[in-house]
């Protein structure tokens, strides 16, 4: 009886590569769990027989196309597996039939653990190269960068003249150089701020800026992350043709360097005065009230003509479906027409429509792919099929 | 490698960086110092814990083609370092070893998180040369239960065993400068595993085994309960005990104390450290994967050169999103992603609470210094 495992070489190697797309888990045919394909084709045969041994079986014919192995090649082949098994190699039209029985387990595995024993000893040849080259160098002086932020005929809010402000009833006050800067607070909200300087037009501005910017935020939220909401809400988007990498740490440390002095000081106070344990800040900024009050269905109405007038804007035909939204906030949406090809920017710059638009806090997603393959959802913990 | 460096396992090495540092202070385009990067999607395991499951996108095929011009790309750029794990088995990608020697000959640190199953003695002649660490996840210390938990069969325990056995005896014999590790995903429900995977460790003799939480999607698609972890904490204790001078069992105790909650709400370690899906998908991070996060998808691989997706518009118009306040890691991200320790410290140097580039003064370096 004929009980040899016959494997068509080229098959097996196209199955494998489409394997790697086409599987996520419980990959390959048992006796095939050990073999990769190599660009070697000798080492990879080697790997085949071992794989197969591995799962018992010992009687092997492979179909390999002739052209895969030159003279040499089937040469050095045949020194190997004469070492380690009783084999015949024939030519079949344009195909070499390789047939192994009685494979020695140990001595093929002691041929595929020496086979780089020669090429280790030449040792690679490394070809380090100068690592780290600047692409770009940001080259903007201060007074330009200025010009990003600031914007003509400001009206200050928060503005009190000096004796105004001492006199003022703030909990926490801080003062550097010609600023000062103060808060009241109401259950660790800001409820008020206020600053005052005689002069520098520009240090001002961010001081206003700065105050607008945290009121009504915790006092934890105001330290750790005013100045960043100061930075993204005053930022002129045409920067980023001038600082390519990124903007806000540049920019915080550069322009914001008094509002962030003052508003530490103001913090370490608070801190002292509280013996406070700091804990995590998971201030979140809400949906808007105005928004969350209307029924789904409006809101869904709403979030399509927005969807249609920024398709408008762009020149685009129609492109999104809305799939799903929840919660107020989470909308998936799928396309219309697949073939589009920058379907990432083009969501970016939707949700970014949409917050300036609808609700800041509008989240867009595409549609989720499922992992498809069971034994991997059998083996979750929560047992998904 | 010298045997006095720190083997920093729980904590970040980003403030090593400091050129790096500066540049992106200046806001100029700065190469990922590590990417963590798959060859393929797919794997032989089918492990209980696995994110990939999450990470589903569209798959291309990482050929030799791909992945040598993308190792050329990383060096020219000035990746400083490799490492195949993320979201599939590069073991299993007919590439592999390839990649490893390529990536070394440019001059790029490599590095492997693998199941190790076909990692067979002649695999590993090949590829530990070239290699800064080898780790191999094993998420028990009992056949039966390595096979329940990693989805396999119980005879794979004894061959991933050997694999470990053959990797510390070639280090040894060939005086190798690469670490050779062990890591457990730990699930609570797991916890039966921590002491005779720790025991195991002691025989099997790598160099460190590490145990770590596990990491659930923002929706808690694994259901992990993080609270469930103080349970453990005295088996944990006992387990570092089986350390000895030259096997260390570390435990990701940070990670695990944060319970998964993130002091932090901006990326800012993402431009220090990307992460590529075995399909070619470049994102700012795994957690990101998914089509769903399609947003974030900044280009693949397979389609277009690494260092014109890194040097287009999309990209530095990503990685600025996750640094704006419109982006809110807390709430969007899964928990304690591979970023987590490079976000804590960035954050906090732009909070004004440590200055990273001052940070390490007069400290000696660590090993595996370019896997931040």
């Amino acid at each position: 009886m004929d009980d040899f495992l016959i494997l068509d070489y080229e098959k097996i190697n196209k199955e494998y590569t489409e394997q790697l797309v086409s599987k996520l888990r419980d990959f390959g045919h048992d006796y095939l769990k050990f073999w990769i394909p190599e660009e070697n084709n000798v080492l990879s045969l080697l790997n085949l027989f071992f794989s197969i041994v591995q799962s018992g079986k010992k009687k092997i014919k492979v179909k390999i196309n002739q052209d895969k192995l030159n003279k040499q090649e089937i040469h050095k082949l045949e020194t190997y597996i004469n070492k380690f098994s009783l084999y015949k190699i024939q030519k079949k039209n344009d195909r070499l039939i390789i047939q192994v029985q009685n494979i020695n387990k140990n001595v093929l595995e002691e041929i595929l653990n020496n086979y780089f024993i020669e090429s280790k000893l030449e040792k690679t040849k490394i070809i380090k190269k100068d690592n780290y080259v600047v692409k770009t160098n940001n080259e903007i002086s201060l007074k330009e960068l200025r010009k990003f932020y600031i914007k003509k005929n400001h009206k200050f809010r928060f503005r009190i003249d000096s004796s105004k402000f001492n006199n003022k009833s703030l909990d926490y006050k801080s003062e550097i150089d010609k600023y000062k800067f103060g808060v009241k607070l109401k259950n660790n909200i800001i409820e008020e701020a206020y600053f005052s300087s005689e002069n520098n037009a520009e240090e001002s501005y961010f001081l206003d800026s700065l105050c607008n910017v945290i009121i009504n935020l915790p006092i934890q939220e105001a330290y750790e992350h005013g100045s960043v909401k100061l930075e993204y809400l005053l930022r002129d988007r045409n920067l980023k043709n001038i600082i390519q990498g990124i903007i806000s740490p540049f920019v915080i440390s550069n322009l914001f360097i008094n509002c962030n002095k003052l508003i530490d000081n103001i913090w370490e106070q608070y801190v002292a005065n509280n013996n406070l344990e700091i804990k995590i800040n998971f201030f979140d900024k809400k949906i808007s009230k105005n928004w969350s009050n209307l029924n789904k269905d409006t809101q869904i109405k709403i979030i399509q003509e927005e969807i249609n007038k920024f398709t408008n804007l762009n020149n685009l035909p129609k492109l999104f479906s809305i799939e799903k939204f929840e919660y107020s906030k989470l909308l998936t949406l799928s396309f219309c027409d697949e073939s589009y090809i920058n379907k990432p920017q083009l969501f970016l710059n939707l949700e970014k429509y949409l917050n300036s638009k609808v609700d800041s806090r509008i989240d867009v997603f595409y549609k989720e792919l499922i992992d498809f393959n069971k034994l991997r959802l059998k083996n979750s913990p929560q047992k998904l099929v | 490698m010298s045997a006095s460096q720190e083997l920093i396992l729980d904590g970040t090495k980003i403030a090593w960086h400091k050129e790096r540092i500066e540049s992106w202070k200046r806001g100029e385009r700065i190469a990922p110092v590590t990417i963590d990067m798959a060859l393929t999607r797919a794997c032989n395991y089918s492990c209980g814990f696995c994110y990939a499951m999450f990470q589903e996108n569209s798959r291309k095929v990482i050929t030799q083609k791909v992945i040598f011009n993308f190792l050329e790309d990383c060096a020219e750029i000035g990746v400083k370092a490799i490492s195949f794990v993320s979201d599939g088995e590069s073991t299993i990608s007919p590439v592999f070893i390839d990649a490893i020697k390529k990536g070394y000959e440019l001059g790029i640190s490599m590095a492997v998180g693998s199941n190790a199953f076909v990692l067979t003695k002649n695999k590993l002649e090949q590829i530990l040369p070239y290699l800064t660490y080898l780790r191999v996840n094993f998420s028990a210390g009992e056949k039966k239960r390595y096979a329940e938990i990693m989805g396999c069969k119980e005879s794979s325990f004894d061959r991933v065993c050997q694999n470990i056995i053959d990797m510390v005896e070639i280090k040894k014999r060939d005086n190798l400068g690469v670490t050779i590790g062990m890591q457990m995903v730990l699930m609570p429900v797991d916890g039966d595993q921590i002491i005779p995977y720790a025991k195991l460790g002691k025989k099997l003799r790598p160099d460190y085994a590490i145990i770590k939480h596990c990491s659930d999607s923002e929706d808690g698609g694994l259901g992990i309960n993080y609270k469930e972890y103080d349970k453990l904490h005295s088996l944990l204790k006992t387990a570092e005990n089986y350390s000895d001078e030259k096997y260390k069992v570390a435990i990701k105790w940070s990670k695990i104390k944060d319970k998964g909650k993130r002091k932090y709400q901006r990326c800012f370690g993402a431009p220090f450290m990307i992460q590529i899906s075995g399909s070619g998908l470049v994102a700012p991070c795994g957690m990101l994967f998914n089509e769903k996060y399609k947003k974030f998808h900044i280009g693949n691989i397979v389609d277009t050169r690494f260092k014109d997706i890194w040097n287009s518009d999309q990209y530095w118009e990503v990685m600025n999103y996750l640094a704006s306040p419109a982006f809110n890691a807390q709430k969007m991200c899964g928990s304690l992603c591979l970023q987590h320790k490079v976000n804590e410290s960035l954050d906090s140097h732009i909070k004004r609470q440590i200055d990273l580039t001052k940070s390490i003064n007069n400290s000696k370096k660590p090993q595996h210094i370019n896997f931040i």
